[in-house]
């Protein structure tokens, strides 16, 4: 009876150690948490580590900020008001590997457990801007945090409706992992626009 | 004639006979129904003393004769055309009114600001009456305007009903209510026509050209007066309600007496609508309003008489269902007048003082803080007025004025207009003037100005010149002016974010844009027939235009500049005709050509051809009337030009425009009255062929029922 428990003890202490490999286990594995950003900044990017669970950093829309952020393998996606952006495509210089997919309408978030067959992730690339109080290139992700009530030829319709977003899918920097978000906030209880909240939780 | 008519014919003689042993008294009976017409208008003036009095008939239809020298009596109702006839001391008469189908004996007021049958006005002025606005069967003043202006476009947004008439916006077009300038977010701005209570309207009367001697500011492409209702009977009451599509909810209570030295009318209304979707993307957004209105005259004297009015009105629009916003707009408005009529003995001079103050809010409501209220911003508009109409005989009559005007926006909120919570004024001060002189029987001639002094813009002198002639069946009207609009508060100070999309900025250099409108007119009324044929043309200089700037950083910065001027142009005609008594047929057709004259571009959202008809059977069954109507209203594409810099600097223009479309309703009214009981059906197919154009804002078919209730 001894030797029983001896080798139980055994078994449970290398099934654990087996599981703290260097990819340590991602934050709330198996659960949905909820982050908020205030990304309220119209230049401002602040990057998400999914494993980690939170906010690894920010950077300016500027060269400087963007080529020391391109060059990083620590942040999965990246929101700027109602942008994002993703570690793939031509926001990174070291061949990082995430992307997006944007799910279907009417998928929902709870019922979303696996990858749809043929799901292609779509990488960052430069995209020109206009309205919005801006105008110009910018290297980010074609899906958007909220979608906008859009007249047939893209103009937005006055004044601005915000849109639920659909469910997203996104690959992490070293595409090993891939989790499912859904965008809950764009506006705050006042009113402000930019103070984005979203729920996400890993699929594999 | 008819053994029915012959028999109320004679106990009306035999009445007549009775009333002359009694008291010699003036009956009168509608025409065709033979039933009393109560409190029409009476004008009495002796052919000998030029002596004047007046009369109301009675509840029962009569009125007693107080002439004691032979006289000429007028009489006059509305909705009934005007009879003219001498009576001599003691004489009892009966008259039979005939009813005004084609509305030419409609009093007006808004071309010369004094009243005139419409077919004596030396201004052309196009009249909706209360009655063609119930037989057509509109349920908002949009809805009344669109049915009889050609050439309306209207994309309603949350600030108001985002009009264009030819080209131009409601900036161009001055709105009034009852002589009143009605303002909004701002004198200037865009106007919320559903601040009216639509079910309190008498008339609305259209100046469709420049006025600004007489009304200053805005006044540029026409003058939309809305004339409300007064109360007519000792005690009345009433009560409307109607349902659309869209869960599109109208009700209105009203109240109201008219005793002899005071006179009262109260009313309330509540709209709403759960908006709609079209297809891609626009939308109407679904809305609640209240208002309520009070009116309370008192007449001192036969010759001094005190109006006071006030106003509430409140309108909230919601976000679409699948919205993610949290906030949306309210606005509130209050409005307060007090007017003082006061005629001299020999009724020679009129004077009128006034004053009229609005007071408007917005807001936003935060939905997830128990739909607590965020201010926004606050507007402020007074008008103080001395006019006097001088009438020393019938071939003069003189209206002097002055006119105070302040305006003032308070901003609170700085996420709403500007950086900083700061306020900003405009005052001006005005002295008009216009001189009509009738140089022969039909051939009259006006001569008017106004001067305004603008602590903004400085001074605007707008004269302009009137001539009406009638030979036989003909009229011909013909006029000269200038007119100007002020640039608003928001265009000289105010740099704001338009939706998050870019920023506007104010340019308080801004100087007042200047037209010069002529047209000329000519009237055909020919038994049951009035048609008539408008040409105008109307050169706005000075014209306040937006231009584009990208700064440094790529963001897009609009700005305000006097750059631009613009030529209008065309020919609107207008025809009805009565035939079998019964039908009533009605048509507009407009020609526009509304361009930029630097670029040769039409103005945005002009509609070159445009045009609307309606038939009308006003028939009986049973001897019991009914209403049925059919009308359309046709519009070429509107059009968008534009110009634009391209990315190497070169010019491109941008053509688009809209499909064409024409939009029919059919509307049946059925009244029943039951003594002092009145009760009204209303049942009407908007949109037949269920048009849908995706910048036309409309769900396509709709349905409604309306009914009303009256007491008097």
């Amino acid at each position: 009876m001894k030797k029983l428990a001896y080798l139980f003890i055994a078994i449970t202490f290398i099934a654990f150690s087996s599981c703290s490999d260097n990819d340590s286990d991602p934050k709330g594995a198996g659960k949905t948490l909820n982050y908020y950003i205030d990304a309220s900044s119209k230049t401002t990017w602040h990057y998400f580590s999914l494993k980690s669970g939170k906010e690894v950093g920010s950077g300016e829309e500027t060269d400087v900020d963007n080529k020391k952020w391109f060059a990083s393998n620590d942040w999965d996606f990246a929101v700027c008001r109602y942008a994002i952006r993703t570690n793939s495509g031509a926001a990174t210089s070291i061949g990082s590997t995430g992307g997006i997919y944007t799910c279907e309408e009417g998928v929902k978030f709870t019922a979303l457990e696996t990858v749809p067959n043929g799901a292609i992730f779509t990488v960052d690339k430069a995209v020109e801007i206009s309205g919005h109080g801006k105008s110009g290139e910018i290297i980010k992700s074609t899906a958007q945090v909220i979608t906008f009530k859009a007249n047939e030829d893209g103009s937005l319709v006055m004044p601005p409706v915000y849109l639920q977003s659909p469910v997203y899918i996104f690959k992490t920097a070293d595409g090993k992992k891939v989790y499912k978000i859904n965008f809950t906030q764009y506006i705050n209880d006042d009113g402000i626009s930019g103070h984005v909240k979203f729920e996400f939780a890993i699929l594999y | 004639m008819k053994m029915k008519n012959i028999i109320i014919l004679f106990l009306s003689i035999l009445i007549s006979v009775k009333g002359y042993a009694d008291n010699p008294r003036i009956y009168l009976l509608d025409k065709e129904t033979q039933k009393p017409i109560l409190y029409a208008n009476l004008c009495f003036e002796g052919l000998k003393t030029s002596k004047k009095d007046y009369k109301t008939t009675s509840n029962k239809g009569y009125a007693n004769n107080p002439v004691s020298e032979k006289s000429v009596i007028i009489i006059s109702f509305v909705g009934y055309k005007t009879i003219t006839d001498t009576i001599l001391p003691g004489e009892s008469k009966t008259y039979l009114m005939e009813q005004d189908l084609l509305n030419l004996e409609q009093v007006v007021v808004t071309g010369t600001r004094t009243e005139k049958r419409l077919a004596n006005v030396p201004i052309k002025t196009i009249v909706i009456s209360k009655n063609e606005i119930k037989k057509s069967g509109a349920v908002s003043t949009m809805e009344a305007l669109q049915d009889y202006i050609p050439g309306i476009v209207t994309n309603p947004n949350g600030m108001g009903n985002n009009m264009r008439i030819r080209g131009l916006n409601s900036r161009y077009i001055l709105f009034l209510v009852d002589g009143e300038r009605m303002v909004s977010e701002g004198a200037g701005g865009n106007i919320n026509l559903n601040q009216i209570d639509f079910n309190n309207i008498e008339r609305i009367e259209i100046v469709n050209e420049a006025a600004s001697a007489l009304y200053g500011s805005n006044a540029v492409g026409g003058v939309i007066n809305i004339i409300t209702k007064n109360p007519i009977h000792k005690f009345e009451a009433g009560a409307n309600g109607s349902y659309q599509n869209y869960n599109t909810k109208k009700f209105q209570v009203n109240v109201g007496s008219n005793q002899k030295k005071l006179s009262i009318r109260a009313n309330a209304f509540r709209n709403s609508s759960d908006g709609f979707d079209i297809e891609n993307g626009s939308y109407a957004a679904s809305y609640t309003d209240y208002g309520t209105n009070l009116k309370l005259g008192y007449k001192f004297t036969n010759k001094i008489v005190v109006n006071l009015n006030g106003s509430f009105f409140q309108h909230e629009t919601f976000n679409p269902d699948n919205s993610m916003n949290v906030t949306h707009d309210m606005d509130r408005k209050l409005t307060i007048g007090a007017h003082v009529s006061i005629q001299s003995k020999d009724c020679c001079n009129n004077l009128k003082i006034s004053t009229n103050f609005d007071k408007y809010y917005t807001y936003k409501v935060l939905e997830k803080k128990n739909d607590k209220l965020e201010k926004g911003n606050e507007a402020s508009y007074i008008s103080t007025r001395i006019v006097d109409t001088y009438s020393p005989n019938e071939k003069w009559e003189i209206v002097v004025g002055t006119e105070y005007n302040h305006e003032k926006i308070l901003t609170v909120n700085s996420t709403i207009l500007g950086s900083d919570p700061t306020a900003k004024t405009i005052d001006d001060i005005n002295l008009f003037g216009q001189g009509q002189y009738t140089i022969l029987t039909g051939f009259d001639v006006i001569i008017g100005a106004r001067y305004t002094y603008n602590n903004q813009f400085k001074s605007a002198f707008t004269p302009k010149l009137s001539l009406m002639y009638k030979i036989g069946k003909f009229t011909f009207r013909g006029g000269l002016g200038n007119s100007f609009r002020a640039p608003s508060i928001k265009e000289l100070y105010y740099d704001f974010n338009h939706q998050g999309a870019f920023w506007i900025y104010g340019n308080p250099d801004l100087k007042a844009e200047k037209g010069f409108f002529s047209s000329f007119s000519t009237e055909l009324t020919v038994k049951n027939l009035n048609t008539s044929v408008s040409l105008y043309h109307n050169k706005i200089d000075n014209k306040i235009t937006q231009y584009i700037i990208i700064d440094s950083e790529g963001k897009e910065n609009r700005y305000y500049k006097n750059v631009s001027s613009a030529t209008l142009k065309g020919f609107d005609f207008n025809m009805s005709y009565l035939f079998f008594k019964q039908f009533v047929l009605k048509g507009s057709y407009s020609y526009c050509d509304a361009h930029d004259d630097l670029t040769g571009l039409q103005l945005e959202s002009n509609v070159k051809h445009s045009g609307t008809m309606s038939i009308t059977w006003n028939g009986k069954v049973l001897n019991s009337p009914f209403s049925l109507q059919l009308a359309g209203r046709m519009n070429s594409p509107k059009l968008y030009q534009s110009l634009t810099t391209g990315s190497e600097g070169n010019e491109i223009i941008i053509y688009e425009k809209s499909n064409s479309y024409n939009i029919w309703k059919a509307t049946l009214v059925k009244p029943l009255r039951i003594k002092q009981h009145q009760i009204e059906l209303t049942l009407k197919c908007d949109n037949i062929f269920g048009f849908k154009e995706k910048s036309f804002t409309n769900p396509g078919q709709q349905y409604l029922i309306g009914l009303k209730y009256k007491f008097k």
